[in-house]
């Protein structure tokens, strides 16, 4: 994506001094301000450009302007231009999205768009939002992003399109509504009242009647045509007789007038206006370095007074395009009369972008030159950057078009191609592929650094494919042969594949070695902060905190998650802070399990709200899965079912969206839905009262039941593979007990344990003995069933496990008080009495805490809304508030809204109460 | 005088390979679709040219295939 935006592409082109007013059209295109949308449909030359800026100036509403070209058509690299044309119009319109979009690939952009629709309704005024050669896109992806904007479009914005060809918008539907005024060519056509007046008046050609009639109808008013013949004619004698002979003529009419004006220059000027035509915008600079000897600084503002479709694209006049259709005809000369020179010219060019770093357009000319060794480098240089900010995108782009052969001499290019082929999904190519991008080692300066990075991307292909043997080994030679190189070296690549092998190692291990897994983690994490990668600290924070979750060392997880939170929050950039940064919705999420489990609903439900708060614009489905498997097991402890079953509705159709070839997320996710499955199963068994609608009543839990076993069956778990099998086992012996098939799971959960023990997964290991206490006590073997009780409130004590007991329902209700009976505890009266048989209720318990831990009410609120909270208590108005903090009205405004969800209020008197009974205040 | 030919409304048929689904009718405006055996054609007026392309090139994008474009005789 462009690092940097033109800005002249944001600007209305400047306006000539001899322009002809068109009062009428003017008036038309006011009457549109009130419609969604204005669209100018017509020919290249007919003026709708010109008419637009000339209506601009007459406008007192602020408008943004974008001249889209061929370089836009994509989705990414549109929104960027989109947002940094409202940007220029300084209204907090999509603040912080750009940086966004520069963090990321535009996958899912209808949370942007919404979030940019809701900034346009915040808005107390019209703005105008002008879209110029909207015909330049074709990309199926932005115009359906247009029509959702369109879709959503508050009345504050008045949209306009100007275009070649009709745009595929659900035009027709406009219409009937009354929200589209459309300006067709036959508008624009100049009628013979301006033909005479722009002939005779401003150009002062002194034609007669019957010429200017002969040329309004030759040209049909075709204003381009116009200024064309208006040129040819200048300074010429027998200019009657000209008009006479083109209206004969049958040749297409700007061909004609084109020869005619070019054939009128001085043959220096018309080789370099043709050679300028490769370029589609330029300034003096670049001007001199295609020819290849300095150009005159004033030349260019001379082509312009002269009238030779120069179109300034500033106000300072550096910059400057040539009219669409001049410059098409142009290029058309000089193919014709230079072609061999064209590759060199495209190559001059892409030096002089090259050293300016503007690397996209530098690509963009090499490809036009046909020069792929050129472009094969250029991408090289810019591969780093593109996968800092991971666009595949422009990968695409570029990779389709590279030789495989020319990009060996580039390792660093073919790693990134490896990668591509991996992360989209093109395992097949990507195996062919592999033997030949291999032997690019031979060009890198440190080649086991290569080796290492190519057998990572094997291991990451092997684990897309569930092959987990084949993908430790890999991963594990690679890590072997970065260690041998590591003291003679400070590559940052190599630093970069460290991070990205320890991350997914540390990603898979927990399936086979815990222990290992924190080690992994914990370096990762270390490594990423010295490399100071945003994504590199989120991920490594998460992996961490999950992994001790999965040990269960509960307090230590939510201690690195309040670190990474806090690192996150203390995050000096506003963007970190308005959406929180990448995966930040995990660390959330992360904590809310906690908090689950500690059975602190109440933040559970905040960090639920946070999480998807800061997901909203990434729509990480990671986060998205573990936020509605959170949300519905609290939704079944208030009870709402139908909330739940929405949940799980919703779960079921994020699994099914999983892409195929990411099988290990489509296993896991399945996982999700079915252990969802299995909480809804049993909360239908334990809940007393009978459902509103008893005839389907008993229907859900056993389709649920079967939906499990046949998900089951689809697995055919091995219980040798135990690790592997992604918690499918978990799955079983909870379904096993659901189908009250307590032998069975006994015998299972018995291997299980066993397991579980020898590998430290401590979480599991107190989840499996109190399902086979179950399994126990309904076999009537009472003993055992203690012993296995007894184990997990020892394992469970010291980290405060609760919301295990209490999801077993009555059942396990029964052997606590049991136990209490003969080895009461505090920790075992404290989860007794949370249990709703006990009268405790979700709202009135307190908590257990086996030692001091954090309040978490206050965790919900973040630095700056705790500042916005203290400010309201002060009784600060929201602009008194924005002065103190020096934040904009309109960002306040969002901090309050945020603060009144948090707290589940609907205004400032709500709030400083409920901040109060909380003691936040 | 010419009749007008970039800025008037004129009657087309559009025939492409296949069968076009239906439900595409809404992007291509007022034109009707009838279809034979091999070939759909598109039928109906058209605003001008801009509004001409416009329909080419959606159809291009939809990875049509494009038989013939053809200005019938305008029936007003």
């Amino acid at each position: 994506m462009a690092a940097v935006l033109l800005g002249n592409k944001l600007h209305p082109p400047v306006l000539a001094d001899h322009l002809i007013a068109r009062p009428q059209l003017l008036k038309l295109l006011e009457r549109g301000r009130d419609a969604k949308l204005i669209l100018i449909s017509s020919p290249a030359g007919t003026g709708k450009s010109t008419v637009l800026a000339a209506w601009l100036k007459q406008q007192h509403s602020p408008a943004a302007w974008l001249s889209l070209d061929q370089g836009d058509d994509t989705l990414g690299q549109f929104l960027l231009y989109l947002l940094g044309a409202l940007q220029t119009l300084s209204l907090g319109l999509g603040d912080g999205l750009l940086e966004l979009l520069r963090q990321q690939d535009a996958v899912n952009v209808e949370p942007l768009l919404i979030q940019l629709s809701n900034d346009f309704a915040r808005l107390d005024r019209k703005v105008i939002l002008i879209l110029d050669d909207y015909h330049f896109l074709s990309d199926p992806k932005i115009h359906s992003a247009v029509e959702f904007l369109l879709d959503h479009l508050p009345s504050q914005v008045c949209l306009v399109i100007a275009t070649r060809t009709d745009p595929p918008l659900s035009l027709s539907r406009l219409r009937v509504r009354h929200q589209l005024l459309e300006i067709r060519g036959i508008d624009l056509r100049f009628d013979l009242a301006e033909v005479t007046h722009f002939l005779n008046g401003s150009q002062r050609l002194g034609l007669s009647s019957t010429a200017i009639a002969h040329l309004e109808t030759q040209t049909e008013g075709w204003i381009a045509a116009l200024q064309l013949a208006a040129l040819s004619l200048t300074e010429r004698p027998d200019k009657e007789a000209f008009v006479e002979t083109f209206v004969g003529s049958h040749r297409y009419l700007v061909d004609y007038l084109v020869d005619e004006v070019l054939s009128r220059q001085p043959a220096q000027l018309k080789i370099f206006l043709q050679r300028m035509a490769i370029l589609e915008r330029f300034d003096t600079s670049l001007c001199g370095a295609v020819i290849g000897q300095p150009t005159d600084p004033e030349l260019l503002s001379r082509l312009e007074a002269a009238n030779l479709f120069l179109i300034p694209l500033d106000d300072e006049r550096r910059w400057y395009r040539f009219h669409h259709l001049f410059g098409e005809f142009l290029r058309h000369r000089l193919m014709r009369d230079e072609p061999d020179l064209v590759p060199e010219l495209h190559r001059r060019a892409s030096a002089w972008f090259e050293h300016l770093g503007w690397t996209d357009d530098a690509i963009r000319h090499a490809f036009l030159a046909g020069d792929d060794r050129l472009a094969a480098r250029l991408a090289n240089d810019m591969a780093a950057q593109l996968a800092v900010h991971w666009n595949s995108e422009q990968f695409t782009r570029y990779f389709h078009r590279l030789p495989v052969a020319l990009m060996l001499l580039y390792p660093r290019l073919c790693l990134y191609y490896g990668w591509f082929l991996v992360t989209t999904g093109q395992f097949a190519a990507f195996r062919v592929a592999l033997p030949t991008l291999g032997k690019s080692r031979v060009h890198a300066v440190e080649p086991q650094t290569i080796d290492a990075a190519f057998l990572s991307l094997q291991a990451y292909a092997h684990l897309h494919q569930l092959e987990f043997v084949d993908t430790v080994l890999a991963f594990q030679q690679a890590l072997d042969l970065l260690e041998c190189g590591e003291q003679c070296s400070s590559d940052v690549e190599m630093k970069l594949v460290r991070i990205g092998i320890t991350t997914t190692l540390g990603f898979i291990c927990p399936y086979f070695d815990l222990r290992r897994a924190t080690v992994l983690f914990a370096d990762n994490l270390d490594q990423s902060r010295q490399f100071g990668s945003f994504i590199g600290i989120a991920h490594g924070t998460v992996g961490l905190a999950r992994v001790n979750h999965q040990l269960g060392q509960l307090h230590e997880a939510g201690h690195i998650l309040e670190q990474g939170l806090f690192h996150f929050e203390s995050s000096r950039s506003d963007l970190t802070k308005r959406y929180g940064a990448w995966n930040v919705g995990d660390l959330h999420v992360g904590m809310g399990r906690l908090q689950y489990e500690w059975n602190q609903l109440g933040a559970a439900e905040a960090s639920v709200r946070q999480a998807r708060a800061s997901n909203e614009l990434y729509g990480a489905a990671a986060v998205l899965g573990d936020e509605l498997e959170l949300s519905l097991r609290l939704a079944l402890i208030h009870g709402e079912l139908e909330a739940a079953t929405a949940a799980l509705h919703q779960l079921d159709r994020l699994s099914a969206s999983i892409r195929h070839h990411d099988s290990l997320a489509k296993q896991l996710f399945e996982g999700r839905t079915m252990a969802s499955r299995l909480a809804l199963v049993a909360h239908l068994s334990q809940s007393p009262q009978t459902p509103p609608d008893a005839s389907q009543a008993p229907a859900l839990p056993s389709r649920l039941l079967a939906e499990v076993g046949d998900w089951l069956r689809s697995r055919q778990l091995d219980v040798v593979g135990l690790a592997q099998s992604l918690g499918g086992h978990h799955i079983l012996a909870r379904w096993l007990l659901a189908r009250d098939e307590p032998a069975e799971a006994a015998t299972l959960l018995g291997t299980l344990i066993t397991a579980a023990q020898a590998e430290d997964r401590g979480d599991d290991l107190i989840q499996f003995l109190l399902l086979l206490a179950l399994a126990f006590r309904r076999l009537g073997r009472q003993e055992e069933a203690m012993e296995a009780l007894g184990r997990a409130l020892d394992l469970g004590k010291a980290e405060g496990y609760c919301r295990s007991f209490l999801d077993l329902g009555p059942e396990m209700h029964i052997l606590l008080t049991q136990r209490a009976e003969t080895q009461p505890t505090p920790y075992l009266t404290a989860l007794l009495s949370a249990f709703p048989e006990s009268g405790g209720s979700a709202a009135t318990s307190e908590p257990y805490r086996a030692n001091e831990t954090t309040s978490w009410a206050h965790e919900a609120l973040n630095a700056r809304e705790n500042e916005v909270l203290r400010l309201l208590e002060r009784g600060q108005t929201h602009k008194q508030i924005a002065r103190e903090l020096q934040l904009s009205p309109n960002t306040v405004r969002w901090y309050m809204k945020s603060l009144y969800s948090k707290l589940r209020v609907n205004n400032r008197t709500e709030a400083l109460h409920h901040a109060r009974t909380l003691k936040l205040v | 005088m010419k009749p007008l030919k970039r800025f008037a409304p004129s009657h087309y048929e559009i025939q492409v390979d296949g069968h076009l689904d239906a439900g595409h009718s809404v992007w291509l405006g007022q034109l009707t679709l009838r279809r034979g055996r091999a070939v759909t054609s598109l039928r109906g007026a058209l605003a001008d040219q801009a509004a001409l392309y416009g329909v080419l090139s959606m159809l291009q994008t939809m990875g049509v295939v494009l038989l013939a474009v053809s200005r019938l005789e305008d029936t007003e």
